[in-house]
């Protein structure tokens, strides 16, 4: 097993190169100067020094490296430093990954001011989506081709087939702007101090996290009752009814369990995905998480904060499918390695 | 069926049983799951009317009548009009072209390369591990944030050389079938090798066949049914990234009416002018909801198993 793990972290590491190389290049060979904005008054000069200073005469395998360093090196020692209060070096000069459009400010901590308005609200959906849909896929299957079953699956197809975009939009349309319940923007500025702001926060919550919900449900719903379905037909379901275990046992203690090592995996392989869906409910909700932030960063030509965010989003899928593929050995034990 | 015996004095009675195909069974099978019909017929009824609605229903979509700006659903406007006062029905009806036809685009990119892949692989050992290496490299890939970082970055560029629509076009189908070819090119992996064991494909090697005909004439036509299966989900899935990237801005320009394109354009005006995005959403979502029907329905009757 720790072998396993061993070998499956140093096949993740080119993997990651990879990707880094292809997120750099994209955005180094794409065409778009971030100097061809600037004023046309700006002697010739100037503007060399300004690109040299930005970094963009150097040829490109030297900046690669160079990013690699900020990102892999100066970063960790920056952040290191941040949680531990001791200095490292010399922390003053050192060159962190900054934004071009918000001044001097560490791309990391524009991130980090980001992410708890996108964990409340993709975070708290897709918990609930896992807590309402794994029920709903294992009643589904035990009740095979039943009415509620029937109706469990034509809803699940409607769910992930109804884009965010849409059902956001409608229930905004409905319960924000016709019946006036939720308020239809997220107020990321909100702090909570008292009930009355806490009521105010879940109020904010109950639509974006509504839509999300909706459909990620479904995805896992389909899989839970597949996966259920499957293990019904097992053998040793047979033999635990035979030897009179009451159906609460049998389905909870011996399907159930036995189908939800592969809902596990699914659940932490759609950890990454979520952050790249919470995109477009963000965008309609005005929610200014990570998604909106990267948004922004495109529209503003941003190049730190792009390639930043989506190397972080990379390293989340690569990270994920790590953990899926270890818990799996972890909770099948026929899964030897 | 029938047999010649010795005995001359028998008569063999010839039964004459309907021939049946493979795709003779899977439409009987697809015709018992109602959802699957249904999904199908609502399909065909989008496609026609998208392609011949614009000839029945004679309306300029790009006319502009300000006098009329924000009109309400009515029996001049079916799908009422924006705020520049273009009809909606025409725009929804020539922007469902071009969303239907980014839809098949990006399906037979992303099916032409990853069947491509998923035989090589499956049928070339040497090539197997690199070719399914790269596919998890890809799918490693942040899929929606790339996508919207290609396609800003790219967007000014296509357009100024290839002319506004044509250069949208070709940069969104390229961008989704490029990521969207690797479950394909994976499930064709894993039948071609579970295919390369069976007997058939031993007698086609003993006779001297050769690799390409093998894998052309044995092996692609059994695999058929998955990637049709693979192929009538991505075009949901094609439709769906496509409205996504028009949605957020970064698809097509704001004079290529697309569903998503109009969905946003209608976003800002959903307190006054609901029907501006409404529609858009409602045909989007009724041909997802139809080719995801259909695709179960596929699923079910290509597999044998499921058979009765």
């Amino acid at each position: 097993m720790g072998q396993y793990v061993f070998r499956r972290v140093l096949t993740a590491i080119p993997t990651l190169l990879f990707i880094s190389l292809i997120i750099f290049l994209l955005l180094d060979l794409a065409p778009g100067d971030p100097s061809a904005n600037l004023p046309l008054s700006i002697p010739q000069e100037v503007r060399v020094r300004i690109r040299e200073s930005l970094g963009l005469d150097e040829p490109v395998h030297i900046r690669y490296l160079k990013w690699m360093n900020q990102f892999f090196i100066v970063e960790p020692t920056a952040a290191l430093e941040k949680l531990t209060g001791l200095q490292i070096g010399d922390s003053e000069n050192r060159l962190r990954i900054v934004s071009w459009t918000s001044r001097g400010v560490p791309v990391i901590d524009l991130i980090l001011q980001r992410l708890p308005q996108t964990l409340w609200v993709v975070g708290l959906s897709y918990l609930l989506s896992v807590v309402i849909a794994v029920p709903l896929g294992v009643l589904g299957a035990y009740h095979h081709n039943g009415l509620f079953d029937q109706i469990n699956s034509v809803i699940s197809v409607i769910g992930f087939s109804l884009p965010t975009f849409f059902t956001g939009l409608l229930v905004i349309l409905v319960f924000g702007v016709w019946l006036g319940w939720f308020p239809t923007i997220y107020n990321t500025t909100l702090v909570i101090n008292s009930w009355e702001t806490f009521a105010q926060q879940i109020r904010q919550l109950v639509l974006p996290v509504f839509v999300l919900t909706f459909f990620q449900m479904a995805a896992i719903n389909r899989f839970t009752r597949s996966a259920a379905l499957e293990n019904l037909k097992q053998d040793y379901v047979r033999t635990a009814r035979a030897k009179g275990l009451n159906e609460q046992v049998v389905v909870v203690r011996h399907v159930v369990r036995n189908s939800l090592i592969p809902v596990v995996t699914l659940v932490a392989l759609g950890i990454p995905g979520i952050f790249g869906g919470a995109i477009i409910t963000e965008q309609i909700f005005r929610v200014n998480g990570l998604g909106a932030l990267l948004i922004l960063a495109i529209q503003s030509n941003d190049v730190p904060v792009v390639q930043t965010t989506l190397f972080i989003f990379a390293v989340l899928v690569v990270l994920f499918n790590l953990i899926a593929d270890v818990l799996y050995g972890v909770l099948d034990p026929r899964i030897r390695f | 069926m029938t047999a010649t015996t010795a005995s001359p004095t028998l008569t063999v009675k010839v039964v004459q049983r309907k021939h049946r195909t493979l795709w003779g069974d899977a439409w009987i099978q697809f015709r018992r799951n109602r959802l699957a019909v249904f999904g199908l017929i609502v399909l065909v009824a989008l496609i026609l009317a998208v392609a011949a609605g614009p000839y029945v229903y004679r309306v300029d979509p790009k006319h502009i009548d300000i006098m009329a700006s924000g009109e309400a659903p009515s029996s001049t406007h079916p799908f009422g009009t924006d705020d520049l006062g273009r009809d909606l029905l025409a725009r929804n009806l020539y922007g469902g072209r071009i969303s239907l036809a980014v839809g098949f685009a990006a399906m037979l990119i992303a099916m032409t390369f990853g069947t491509t892949v998923g035989l090589l692989s499956g049928f070339v050992p040497r090539l197997d591990n690199f070719l399914m290496r790269f596919t998890d490299m890809m799918f490693a890939l942040p899929q929606l944030p790339l996508l919207l970082v290609i396609s800003s970055l790219l967007q000014d560029t296509l357009r100024r050389s290839l002319g506004q629509e044509l250069g949208a076009f070709l940069l969104v189908v390229t961008v989704i079938g490029m990521f969207g070819w690797m479950p394909t090119s994976r499930i064709v992996r894993g039948s071609v090798l579970s295919i390369k064991r069976k007997e058939y494909v031993e007698a086609a090697v003993n006779v001297g066949a050769r690799d390409n005909s093998i894998m052309m004439r044995h092996i692609l036509p059994n695999v058929f049914g998955s990637i049709i299966v693979a192929a009538t989900l991505e075009i949901a899935a094609a439709i769906l990234t496509e409205s996504t990237l028009s949605f957020l801005g970064l698809g097509f320009p704001s004079d290529v009416p697309t569903w998503g394109r109009l969905l946003y354009e209608g976003k800002d005006f959903l307190t006054t002018m609901p029907w501006i995005s409404f529609f858009p959403g409602l045909l989007i979502s009724l041909t997802i909801l139809a080719i995801n029907f259909m695709g179960d329905g596929l699923r079910d009757a290509l597999d044998p198993r499921q058979r009765q």
